[in-house]
């Protein structure tokens, strides 16, 4: 999966809106012309906090993203916002062990 | 007297930038007292001189206030001290003792000049530094009339800041951290887990949940009769609104301004490198 990445690792969400997507469109653009297609997920530079756009919504429908990743490290519940996808780093994951959700829990989790 | 604590917290910051927020939430563990700033490294009781133009007797006065002690008690604890130091050591003390508790914090934003000071006086503090987007610093203060002009506040962050962390990398990480803002609003448990094992605290959830606190904005008013912004915004439960504000509040022209200020006095490099530096999540490594 190739994710739209924003063009020069800027933190979005930090950015005046012409310039958040004055990235995005340079990157798919850049992307298209590599791959063929152009990429419908965009993985968000450094992921949290102020660097996730608060207006994500308006972002993913603009360029018509069907996924956002963040770099949140959580576990992704059944009817997860597709939007906010969190993920973890290998160790990130080591350090929830003891979290992990036991066989009776109902919702059914996963690591992105 | 001895010290009680060898290991105190000291946090520091720009103005604006969640110093009181932080403080806030360390003074609800319950083995942390923090009351309100000292400004400790003002104080010379050689020369009974109190802080920013106040005699020492003043600066006491105003102290028994704001940590709710006996005037007499600092008074006569404080009569041997030498140093804005020690004053704070002995000071601090009787607050430890007052609040039942075992470590004490000291916040004022200025601590963030100090640093070296700091560590030379109390070799095993720790100091939190924290961090907030440098527009949002500026438009804050903007909206309470502090703002001054951009070249004049471009210059003092980065004086401010440049410094503090370059004394940081000279103490080394284990005892000097900085935190960012908006981490801190949007994901306090991600940052104040990892701040309290630097600070060698137990774990409390009580340094994530955060109601608000009214009964310092209170205390001051009735010692000085000034409404302090800072305080008054503690006053609510955690907010995250406060970050991205200079979008809303910063004119076009200004906003311009104060960027090309920033990129002058080197204060915008700076923050982008701490920003990468200093992140809650692991963002080098990602992708």
């Amino acid at each position: 999966m190739v994710a739209c990445h924003g063009h020069t690792h800027r933190p979005l969400g930090t950015l005046l809106e012409r310039d958040m997507d004055a990235e995005v469109s340079t990157n798919l653009e850049a992307l298209s012309k590599i791959l063929g297609a152009r990429p419908g997920w965009v993985s968000f530079p450094y992921g949290r906090g102020d660097a996730i756009p608060k207006d994500v919504e308006r972002l993913c429908e603009k360029f018509d993203f069907r996924v956002a990743l963040t770099l949140m490290p959580d576990w992704n519940v059944a009817g997860q916002d597709p939007l906010r996808v969190c993920r973890m780093t290998e160790n990130q994951f080591a350090g929830l062990l003891g979290e992990i959700p036991r066989f009776t829990d109902s919702r059914s989790r996963s690591v992105a | 007297m001895t010290t009680i604590c060898a290991s105190p917290i000291f946090v520091g910051g720009y103005f604006k930038s969640g110093t009181s927020l932080l403080r806030a939430l360390l003074r609800q563990h319950p083995e942390v007292a923090a009351g309100l700033e000292t400004h400790w490294f003002a104080i010379d009781p050689q020369r009974q001189v109190g802080r920013h133009g106040e005699s020492l007797d003043e600066s006491i006065a105003r102290l028994a206030a704001f940590f709710q002690l006996d005037e007499t008690a600092i008074r006569e604890a404080t009569v041997d001290a030498k140093s804005g130091e020690m004053f704070l050591d002995r000071l601090m003390q009787l607050h430890v003792a007052a609040q039942n508790k075992t470590r004490w914090a000291e916040k004022t934003p200025d601590n963030i000049l100090y640093v070296d000071r700091v560590f030379a006086h109390w070799p095993d503090a720790r100091f939190v530094h924290i961090l907030r987007d440098l527009r949002d610093v500026y438009a804050s203060l903007n909206n309470c009339g502090k703002g001054g002009p951009p070249e004049v506040f471009a210059q003092a962050w980065s004086d401010w800041v440049s410094g503090g962390e370059a004394m940081g990398r000279v103490v080394g990480p284990d005892r000097f951290r900085t935190v960012l803002y908006a981490d801190l609003v949007n994901h306090p448990a991600l940052v104040m887990r990892p701040i309290a094992e630097f600070l060698d605290l137990p774990w409390s959830p009580a340094l994530t949940t955060f109601e608000g606190q009214r009964d310092e904005f209170d205390l001051v008013l009735r010692t000085t009769g000034k409404r302090s912004t800072t305080l008054e915004s503690l006053s609510q439960p955690l907010f995250t609104d406060r970050v991205g504000v200079w979008k809303r509040d910063l004119e076009p022209t200004l906003l311009e301004t104060l960027q090309g200020e920033l990129e002058k006095s080197g204060g915008w490099s700076t923050y982008r490198r701490l920003y990468d530096a200093w992140g809650v999540v692991e963002s080098r490594e990602a992708v």
